[in-house]
Order: structure tokens, then C-alpha cells, then sequence
């Protein structure tokens, strides 16, 4: 893409992001647009975590849960109003992230994985469970929402939202640019790269990493208030380790290192996603080979494939000349 | 007690079997082998299959699930460890391969058999149940420790005295060492992942019985393996058998006193802890005794 093109390309987005509501009065489209809102910015701030500072956490789903849940309960407890949602969310998020973090940034990639994994499947059982306190099985209903009661169900409703979700991208796009291209971004970067170099260069890894995780989980909180006001509720859904898989398929279709891939991805495969609904599991089955392929045959996802072809033209392709595995006993 | 010590059993007995193929994985190729789950819903599907189709003889059953099993990580060696060894990115392209290979899978399972989940012919009933003061130990419990014990004396003895265990160990210690004197990274990788595909689907077989056959029931195993691989320290065989104990002790304890949904829970915080002391898990704890 030439370099005019390239700089022009997030003010487009944004111009069209806004001029949407003004052209459709299609509440569907509207909706989908709210449902792409959150998974770009949950995959935005995932990307951050598992692409620029290379941590397998698989955890994202648990924060934006614990926020929902947390917003819609007091909202039901405590009569909170929805716009109370986003400072709970964003401090919860936060919170928990740290929670988490602590005993897992000193943790080598695949064991954080684990512990990840863990987390949101005991969060998603906990909360069936919990019959009391969150509902078991149906979830917690009848929460505070952004969308005003008289405009329930109808296309300026949903443009409630959807500013609301927009406002939310913004907040995770800047999230990622500030910290990708900042301090943070270039010492996580090294990190990944070398442990021994960062630390040699006086890099505190695990604080690096504690800080890109908190900063990461409190945007998560908030897309977890949004989801919260959105749905007037919250249900175990959101822990669903189905949903994990395909924001995960997102994120590496697209490209796990730019947030341009990231939109490609979240895109292409929620459009598959919406419109392929008819056909579950061929549709999975499907996602899972594209996901293969890709991965067997590109490095870094869809965005990534004009580099690697132009590498692979000017003869530079990477031989396998590193060993993929040199690890001194994690 | 004694209720919770029996099931202790047989939890461990069966966790090991999983967390084993896990853990050798990592160590000695270094990938997550995030494919584990439906290598165990497949293989549980082939024993299924081969009880309706074959015969309904526990050797048959048996065999079925362990060689679909063993197949299944043949699979994963030749579309996710051969294409991918030493090439870019290959930590995090091998996570997202299995775990396409997992999405595919499960959702393939789903298409062919249908969400019902079916059931297993009883595997042991020439065992008769016996009884500890008071506690009915079911003949599936007995027989499922009896062939865990087996199974895992059989592959610690397969580890510790075959030239391919002496290979396989020497990758897990250090990769550039073993290519050194001569270890065939390739050949060693397809043993790991067979044996760790037969293990699983061993362990598919024993649990059958307990927890039916259905194309998701592989994902609780996979989270229970993952956990005690990782609190046993990665790599370790003996430490992965104390991890199995304590693991399925916790879940036991807790699934009796406090209740089934907060097992998860409970494991979750005993890994927290156990990680924030001790970052190399139960091995590291071997390890420093030892020095």
C-alpha cells in the first residue's frame, strides 16, 4: 500500500464509522456493527498482549466476563445506572488483570497459557453455579442499559449504542497505538525477543509485563460495562470458550502484529461468521482449516503476507537455520 | 475419607496418563499441545465405534481407543511438528496449528455424531466391586487404577531403559546437546507424540465409562492434564505423578465437602500459589532437595 494511502487509511475508518448511522436505518446492521466494535477491541487489546509482549494469555474473555457480571449485578443490587458501568468495568478490569498477573508474568509463555485457560472456564463454571448471586445457568437480567427503555428494540436504540461501542474502539485504538509505539511496546518487544538482552539492558521484564497486562485488562473491563448495558444483563456466554477460539481465529487470519490486521481479521470472519450462521459445525470446521493453512503457510497472518512475499522475492525468506527450541528448563 | 481417597485414585490414575503426553510435549519439542483435548474425544469416539462395530470385548475397546489415539498424534506430528520445526514464529504458530486442529476436530466430531452423548460398554465387569470399610469401590474404579498403574510403570520403564527413552529424555534437558550427539530431533518428536496420542486415548477408554463419549468432553481433561503438567514442572515425570495426586486430591476434597462446581476454582488458586513460590512447580521443589 503507497505511504499517502497508508496514513489516510484509520481517518477513512473513521469517517465511514460515523457516517454509518446517518445512511442506514437497518437496526441490524447496526447491530453487527456493536458486535464488531467489541471483538476489534477486545482482539486490539489481546494482540497487545499476546503479539507485542508474548504472553499466551488466553485470559481476555474472564476480565471483559468479570466486569459484565459485575456491572449488571450492581446494577440490579444497587440500582446502578449505566453510566456508572464504565468506571467499575475499567477499575475491575484493572484489578482482576493485576490479580492475575501477579503470579503469572513471571511464568514462561506456555504456563501462562495454562493458567489462562483455566481462569475463564472456572470463571464461566463459577458463575453457573452460583444460582444466588449471578443467576446459574440464565445469567443476571434486567441490568441498567445505554439504550433508554422507550427505545428499546428500535434503530435509534441501537445508535445509543453504537456510539457507545465507538467510543470504546477509539479508547482501545489509542490504548494500542500509545502503548505499541511507546516505552512500554519497545521493552516488551525486546523482551519477546531475548530475556537475557532486556534484562542485560536493565529492562524489569516482569513490571513491563504486569503494566501491559494491567492496562490491557481495565480496557477489557470496559468493554465488559459496554456488553453489560448492551445486553440489560449478562450471561455465561461470555466466558464461552467457543467465542475464545474464533476471536483467537481472528486475531491470527488477520495478523497478530498490526491493528489493521486485526480489522482485516475480525472483519472477514465475523461477516463469515453472521452469514454462515445457518451451517454451525461444517462452518467451525471450516475456520479451523483456514486457520491451519494460514498459520502452516504465512508468518505473520494476512497483513503480514505482502513482507513475506517480498522477502521471499528478494530471497531473504528465513531458512530454518534457528533452533525453534532453546530453552534452559522453564 | 475413604470415598475421597478411592476417587483420588482414579483421578490420578487417569490425570497422568494426560498430563504426561502434555509435558513430555513441551519439554522436548517445545510446543503446547493445545490439540490434547480432542485427541481424547476422538479416541473415546474410536473405542465407541469399534464396541458397536467391532466387538464389545474390553481388549478390542481398549485397543481401538488407544490406536486412534496413537494415530491422532501421528497426525499432529506431520501437520503441525514437521512443517513448522525451526521455522519463524514457531512457538505461537504451533498454539494456533493445535489449536485449529482442536476447533476442526471437535466441530467434525459434532457433524458426524451428533451432541448426544453415547455410552460405553462396561469395561471391567469381570472385576466384582469390593467394599473399604463401607465404601463400594466400582469394579470401572478398580480396573481404571489397576491399568493407569500399569501403563504408567510401563512408560516410566519405556523412558528410563529404551535407547528412543534415552533420546527423548536428553531433549527434554537440552535440545542443542542432544542434536550434538546424534538424537534425531524428527524421529524422537513422532515417538512423543504417539505415545503421549496413545496415553490420552488410554485415558479416553478408562474414563469412557464415567463421563460417556461426546465431542466436547475432551476439553475438562485437557484443562485437568494442562494443570497438573504445569504444576508438576514441565518435563518432569515424576514430578507429573505427584501433581496428578495432588490434583486429584484437591479436586476430590473439594467435589465432596464444598462442591463439584467449585473443583475448577480450587485447582485455579492451588496453581496461583504453588507458581507465586514456585515457578518450575513440584520438579523445582525435586530439584532443589536434590542440590
Amino acid at each position: 500500500m503507497p505511504e499517502k494511502l497508508d496514513r489516510l487509511f484509520w481517518p477513512i475508518i473513521a469517517a465511514l464509522a460515523v457516517a454509518l448511522p446517518f445512511y442506514t436505518d437497518d437496526s441490524y446492521v447496526l447491530a453487527e456493527m456493536i458486535l464488531f466494535g467489541m471483538y476489534f477491541s477486545i482482539n486490539l487489546m489481546w494482540s497487545l498482549v499476546i503479539g507485542t509482549a508474548g504472553l499466551y494469555s488466553f485470559g481476555t474473555l474472564a476480565f471483559v466476563g468479570i466486569a459484565a457480571y459485575a456491572c449488571a449485578w450492581l446494577s440490579i443490587n444497587h440500582a446502578f445506572p449505566w453510566w456508572l458501568y464504565p468506571p467499575v468495568g475499567l477499575v475491575l478490569g484493572a484489578f482482576a488483570g493485576l490479580l492475575v498477573a501477579l503470579p503469572a508474568v513471571r511464568l514462561r509463555g506456555v504456563y501462562f497459557a495454562l493458567l489462562t485457560i483455566g481462569l475463564v472456564e472456572a470463571c464461566g463454571q463459577y458463575v453457573v453455579a452460583d444460582v444466588t448471586n449471578f443467576g446459574g445457568a440464565q445469567g443476571l437480567v434486567g441490568a441498567d442499559s445505554i439504550i433508554p427503555p422507550s427505545k428499546q428494540g428500535l434503530t435509534e436504540g441501537y445508535v445509543y449504542a453504537y456510539a457507545g461501542i465507538g467510543a470504546i474502539v477509539v479508547v482501545a485504538l489509542l490504548t494500542y497505538w500509545w502503548v505499541a509505539s511507546g516505552r512500554l511496546g519497545l521493552r516488551l518487544r525486546t523482551a519477546r525477543e531475548s530475556e537475557p538482552v532486556a534484562q542485560a539492558i536493565g529492562i524489569d521484564i516482569p513490571r513491563a509485563r504486569l503494566a501491559v497486562f494491567v492496562i490491557t485488562s481495565a480496557v477489557l473491563g470496559l468493554v465488559g460495562a459496554f456488553r453489560a448495558s448492551y445486553d440489560a444483563g449478562a450471561n455465561k456466554s461470555v466466558f464461552s470458550f467457543s467465542t475464545l477460539l474464533i476471536l483467537f481465529a481472528m486475531i491470527v487470519v488477520g495478523g497478530i502484529s498490526s491493528p489493521k490486521g486485526i480489522l482485516i481479521g475480525t472483519g472477514l470472519l465475523l461477516y463469515i461468521e453472521q452469514h454462515y450462521n445457518s451451517s454451525g459445525a461444517p462452518r467451525l470446521i471450516a475456520l479451523g482449516v483456514i486457520m491451519l493453512v494460514l498459520t502452516l503457510f504465512t508468518t505473520d497472518g494476512l497483513a503480514g503476507l505482502p513482507a513475506q512475499l517480498r522477502r521471499r522475492l528478494a530471497g531473504t525468506g528465513k531458512a530454518a537455520a534457528t533452533p525453534a527450541h532453546a530453552d534452559e528448563g522453564s | 475419607m475413604i470415598d475421597v481417597l478411592i476417587s483420588t485414585a482414579f483421578l490420578a490414575a487417569v490425570y497422568s496418563l494426560v498430563a504426561l503426553g502434555l509435558s513430555l510435549t513441551w519439554a522436548g519439542l517445545g510446543f503446547l499441545n493445545l490439540a490434547h483435548g480432542v485427541t481424547y474425544s476422538t479416541a473415546a469416539y474410536g473405542a465407541w465405534w469399534a464396541s458397536v462395530h467391532v466387538s464389545g470385548n474390553p481388549l478390542v475397546v481398549l485397543v481401538a481407543g488407544t490406536i486412534v489415539g496413537a494415530a491422532f498424534g501421528g497426525a499432529i506430528f506431520l501437520l503441525v511438528f514437521l512443517p513448522l520445526d525451526g521455522k519463524r514464529n514457531f512457538d505461537l504458530r504451533t498454539l494456533i496449528a493445535t489449536l485449529a486442529i482442536a476447533l476442526g476436530t471437535e466441530n467434525l466430531l459434532l457433524d458426524r455424531f451428533g451432541p448426544q452423548p453415547h455410552t460405553f460398554p462396561a469395561l471391567f465387569d469381570w472385576l466384582s466391586p469390593i467394599e473399604i470399610s463401607g465404601t463400594n469401590v466400582t469394579a470401572d474404579q478398580q480396573g481404571a487404577v489397576l491399568a493407569a498403574t500399569v501403563l504408567v510403570i510401563a512408560f516410566v520403564a519405556l523412558l528410563t531403559g529404551s535407547r528412543m527413552g534415552l533420546g527423548v529424555r536428553a531433549l527434554t534437558q537440552n535440545v542443542e546437546g542432544a542434536t550434538l550427539v546424534g538424537i534425531d530431533r524428527r524421529t524422537a518428536a513422532l515417538a512423543i507424540l504417539i505415545v503421549s496420542g496413545a496415553l490420552c486415548g488410554l485415558a479416553a477408554v478408562l474414563l469412557g465409562p464415567v463421563y460417556f463419549v461426546s465431542y466436547d468432553n475432551g476439553l475438562q481433561p485437557m484443562i485437568k492434564g494442562l494443570t497438573v503438567a504445569m504444576l508438576g514442572g514441565l518435563g518432569s515425570v515424576r514430578g507429573t505423578i505427584i501433581a496428578a495426586v495432588i490434583v486429584a486430591f484437591v479436586e476430590a476434597m473439594t467435589a465432596t465437602y464444598i462442591g463439584a462446581e467449585n473443583v475448577l476454582v480450587a485447582l485455579f488458586l492451588l496453581i496461583a500459589i504453588v507458581l507465586l513460590v514456585r515457578p518450575r512447580g513440584i520438579a523445582g521443589i525435586l530439584e532443589t532437595t536434590r542440590a
